[in-house]
């Protein structure tokens, strides 16, 4: 007797198997196979640690009949109907029993053990897994035997219980539900599933409609916007008194190479005999990256977002200053003594003043953008900066495309 | 490369993170100091702050699962803002309001005149509260949680100093594995400074101590229509203001609103939809709320006796110190997580109102447990594909997975079936006839992609549709499985039959 249903809970698991088992078994003196119950979706095998009927024995709806163990707990496998225990068939301390390997027979109270029709291949002695031998030596389950009726039955490699409508549309269609694969959820077999298989519908609409399903359950976190963190405190510098007053301004900055503006710049001169000025190109890069970091919404902004409405994006206007690097020229290193202490080189900045006010931009070579921004908007700075660099030196032929 | 020069004028440099934030990791930073003055510290395998439908459930589930486990609330209740000033609240105001109502009008000359005891009528609901809490309190010690009372600031990765609510010295806690769970709050409307007496928010709206003669409520989600809902059967002149073109929040079906819209002004709510609260006037004898046409247009003034902001809810993280340990939260104040809860400091999780998804107080439960199953077994699972909303008016709006809109601009065929209460015969029976289920189910498979009900108690009968989703049933298996009659849920048995094939009794 196959054991169709092993996703329910123990009870109804057991349950199901015993009324089928003496459901679609003859009434009078024939005994109907009882098989190693799977007590959890994910058991394959166990252990039988006790039974709790002897052979002769009659039981009632309730009784406990055996103790079953796996590796992640002991249960109980009551009977859902009254009976008698005609033969055991693999005895108490036996393991690693495999789920659907034939256990015992069991007959209708009243019946003559001794005349009983035992169902044609159950041996007549008990099987392998004695209680001496290892776990892993137990005999390889038997193809579960064929229920007689014209029901139904799940695969057996994906037992489950049939949905109304699947079970409806494979006696109409005379179909086996182990021929067919299911798309639902954990490979449950659906209505969809069928009709892709009797071509109803087109093969993949089951399996595409899953995986739309399968993203919707998930938690949204794409296309996350950042807010601006303030930069972590350790919590010493935050028992400190606070400072009033706005957080200091922020000095940001990025070294950009204008080696593949060059490059771009020298096809464009040999294709169509044109040579685009450095400064478009680094025009088009800071409006595109302006773009990309839009400004941080106000309370309009706000109260469209709170209430669905679209908002429309404020570009930035950060507007870097640039000082060329010459080559050779040493840039100072900034000590991480200076760092810690607050104290700034000035050497560094005065050059660099200088730098812009000459307007010079190294077009082969490296330049550095400066930014100073207020500390609430250091995040969207540095973001802008990394765009600037990106589009210069990736890709800086799209710019003028 | 990208590089940092320190703040200008600042004595005490901070160091920023040297690449992207994405990039960001902890021990970059400053060791964090231990406290000298903490009163004692204890290890924990698990710290939860906030004691709410998210936080407690996670504080227990944990012990069970034998981790060691704080909560730490500072409300000085647990349940946080649902069991406290929430849905429990809320649904004691309007079962009783209901029935007040429904005697008042409906059976009125069956049963006889009735008048109504705020005062009672209130008592109750601390009653249900106040149980309720305790409850979770002796949830906590039978389940072996430590119930910290205080406010948790998180001073270092594995750290929280809690602050008591009664006073003395702070105590700090350490724990292996942190679960923040802090929740939200209301949104305050730009310009309306929220008294809790004039102009007020869900909160005030549970505990008003006399009946307004006008309300206006503005916005028309889920929260405002159940309070106004509330006063409206109390005797106040409720008149709700929503800026959108349909009641009930982005998550209900277009004819779901229209539907229940219509039931409420039968009830006596007035609406304003597609119209913008510009600002408002407090004076001493009520509140002058300026409206205007959402597109623009010429003003006008709602006079009030109280104005009941519900625009929303955003997520509550003051005083957590996120910004200790540069936890991100993204440009709405929601915590920045993965999919496994996590912040970018991997044992530091979130869950509930105060991070992504729907603000539901069984969706935070979810998460909860989610969360802990994570950190004891490395799985755990939440479908949000499957998670149900539900809209406690009378009648009340439940629904589960899509609507019509957004089935239909996925671009998915697809079927539609309803049934109306009307041709339900336990409705009938019992002259609470209003309402209609819907099913929308992919044409091919069948397989049901969302339903939608407004009618008597939808939010019970909403449970089997979860159920159905969750297994991946067709129209067909709900049509093809038995409902008692006369039960309501025919009404939901028919509308499958009526997606997929024909009702019977319609
Ligand atoms: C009027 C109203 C009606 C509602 N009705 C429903 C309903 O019917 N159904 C439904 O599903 N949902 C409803 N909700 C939503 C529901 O209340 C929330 O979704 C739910 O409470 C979220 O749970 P949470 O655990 O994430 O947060 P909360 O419940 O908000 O709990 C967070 C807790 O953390 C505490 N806290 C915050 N910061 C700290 C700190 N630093 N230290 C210590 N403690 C802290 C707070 O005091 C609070 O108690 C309603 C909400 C309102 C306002």
């Amino acid at each position: 007797m196959a054991i169709a249903i092993s996703r329910l809970s123990r009870r109804s698991c057991v349950r199901q198997v015993l009324s089928r088992a003496f459901a679609t078994t003859p009434r009078h003196n024939a005994a109907s196979v009882f098989t190693m119950p799977a007590m959890s979706p994910t058991m394959t095998e166990g252990g039988i640690t006790r039974w709790n009927v002897k052979e002769g024995q009659e039981f009632s709806s309730g009784d406990v009949l055996l103790e079953v163990e796996t590796d992640k707990a002991q249960m109980d496998v009551e009977a859902q109907e009254d009976g008698v225990m005609a033969k055991i068939l693999v005895d108490a301390g036996s393991k690693g029993v495999r789920v659907g390997t034939k256990i015992a027979v069991l007959a209708e109270q009243g019946d003559n053990i001794a005349t009983l029709e035992i169902p044609a291949d159950v041996p007549s002695s008990a099987p392998s897994p004695s209680p001496s031998s290892s776990p892993k030596t137990s005999e390889a389950p038997k193809p579960a035997q064929q229920a007689p009726s014209q029901q139904p039955t799940a695969s057996k490699k994906n037992p489950q219980t049939l949905l109304p409508s699947v079970s409806h549309l494979l006696h109409l269609h005379s179909l086996n539900a182990s021929q067919i694969t299911g798309t639902g959820p954990k490979g449950r077999l659906l209505k969809g599933d069928v009709l892709a298989h009797i071509k109803a519908i087109p093969a993949s609409s089951p399996s595409e409609l899953q995986k739309r399903i399968t993203k919707l359950g998930k938690l949204d976190l794409s296309n996350i916007k950042l807010r601006p963190t303030p930069a972590p405190q350790a919590a010493a510098e935050k028992a400190a008194p606070k400072k009033t007053g706005p957080p200091p301004p922020q000095d940001l900055e990025v070294t950009i190479s204008m080696k593949e503006v060059r490059k771009v710049q020298d096809r464009l001169q040999q294709r169509l005999g044109s040579f685009p000025p450095v400064t478009v190109f680094i025009d088009k890069a800071l409006v595109q990256a302006n773009r990309a970091v839009p400004k941080p919404p106000g309370v309009d902004e706000l109260f469209n977002e709170l209430v669905g409405a679209p908002n429309r994006l404020v570009p930035a206007n950060f507007a870097p200053k640039i000082v060329p690097v010459f080559p050779g020229e040493k840039k100072e290193q900034q000590d991480i003594f200076d760092i810690l202490s607050g104290h700034t080189q000035t050497g560094f900045r005065e050059k660099a003043a200088r730098g812009s006010k000459e307007g010079g931009i190294m077009g082969n070579g490296d330049n550095v953008f400066r930014l100073t921004v207020e500390a609430s908007d250091a995040d969207r700075g540095m973001k802008f900066l990394e765009m600037v660099k990106g589009l210069l030196e990736k890709q800086p032929g799209m710019l003028v495309m | 490369m990208l590089k940092n020069i320190i703040p200008r004028a600042s004595s005490r440099p901070i160091l920023r993170p040297l690449t992207s934030s994405s990039t960001y990791s902890p021990s970059a930073y400053y060791l964090v100091p231990r406290r000298g003055f903490a009163s004692e510290t204890q290890e924990h395998d698990v710290v939860v702050i906030g004691g709410g439908p998210g936080g407690y459930v996670a504080a227990i589930k944990a012990a069970q699962l034998g981790l060691k486990t704080a909560c730490v609330e500072k409300r000085g209740a647990l349940g946080g803002t649902c069991l406290n000033v929430g849905c429990i609240p809320s649904k004691s105001l309007l079962n009783n309001s209901h029935l007040y109502h429904q005697v008042l009008h409906d059976t009125k000359n069956r049963v006889g005149d009735v008048k109504l005891n705020l005062g009672q009528m209130m008592k109750a609901k601390d009653t249900s509260v106040g149980g309720l809490t305790k409850g979770i309190e002796f949830l906590f010690k039978k389940n072996g949680v430590d119930y910290v009372k205080g406010t948790g600031t998180l001073t270092g990765e594995n750290e929280i100093k809690v602050n008591p609510i009664e006073g003395g010295e702070p105590q700090t806690l350490r724990a292996k594995n942190i679960i923040i769970a802090t929740g939200s709050e209301a949104t305050p409307f730009p310009g309306l400074t929220i008294d809790e007496q004039r102009v007020i928010t869900s909160t005030g709206a549970i505990a008003m101590q006399e009946v307004p003669k006008k309300m206006v409520v503005i916005g028309g989600g889920i929260i405002g229509l159940e309070m106004g809902s509330v006063w409206s059967r109390l005797g106040s002149e409720v008149t709700v203001v929503e800026y959108l073109g349909a009641i009930g929040g982005p998550g209900m079906d277009a004819d779901m609103a229209k539907l229940m819209q219509k039931t409420l002004q039968k009830q006596g709510i007035k609406f304003k939809l597609n119209t913008k609260v510009v600002s408002g006037d407090v004076q001493s004898n009520g509140v002058g709320v300026n409206i205007e046409a959402a597109k623009g247009g010429k003003e006008e003034t709602l006079d009030a006796d109280v104005v009941l902001v519900a625009i929303g809810r955003r997520p509550y993280t003051e005083g957590l110190g996120l910004e200790n340990l540069g936890i991100e939260t993204d440009e709405r104040g929601r915590i920045v997580i993965d999919q496994e809860y996590r912040t970018k400091i991997p044992h530091i999780r979130a869950i509930g109102d105060v991070t992504f998804g729907a603000m539901l107080a069984h969706k935070a439960e979810e998460e909860g447990i989610a969360a802990v199953e994570y950190i004891k077994n490395g799985y755990g699972h939440v479908n949000y594909g499957a998670i149900p909303s539900v809209m406690y008016t009378h009648p009340e709006a439940a629904w589960v997975g899509q609507t019509e809109k957004e089935v239909k601009d996925s671009g998915k065929e697809y079927r539609v079936g309803t049934f109306p209460f009307s041709a339900n015969s336990r409705a009938k029976t019992n002259l609470d006839s209003e309402g209609m289920v819907k099913f929308i189910a992919d044409k091919e498979t069948d397989r049901i992609l969302g339903i939608h009900i407004v009618g008597p108690n939808a939010g019970e009968m909403i449970a089997e549709g979860v159920l159905a989703i969750e297994y991946g049933a067709s129209s067909e298996d709900i049509g093809r499985t038995s409902h008692a009659h006369p039960t309501l849920s025919e009404a939901f048995k028919e509308a499958a039959m009526a997606t997929y094939s024909k009702a019977i009794h319609a």
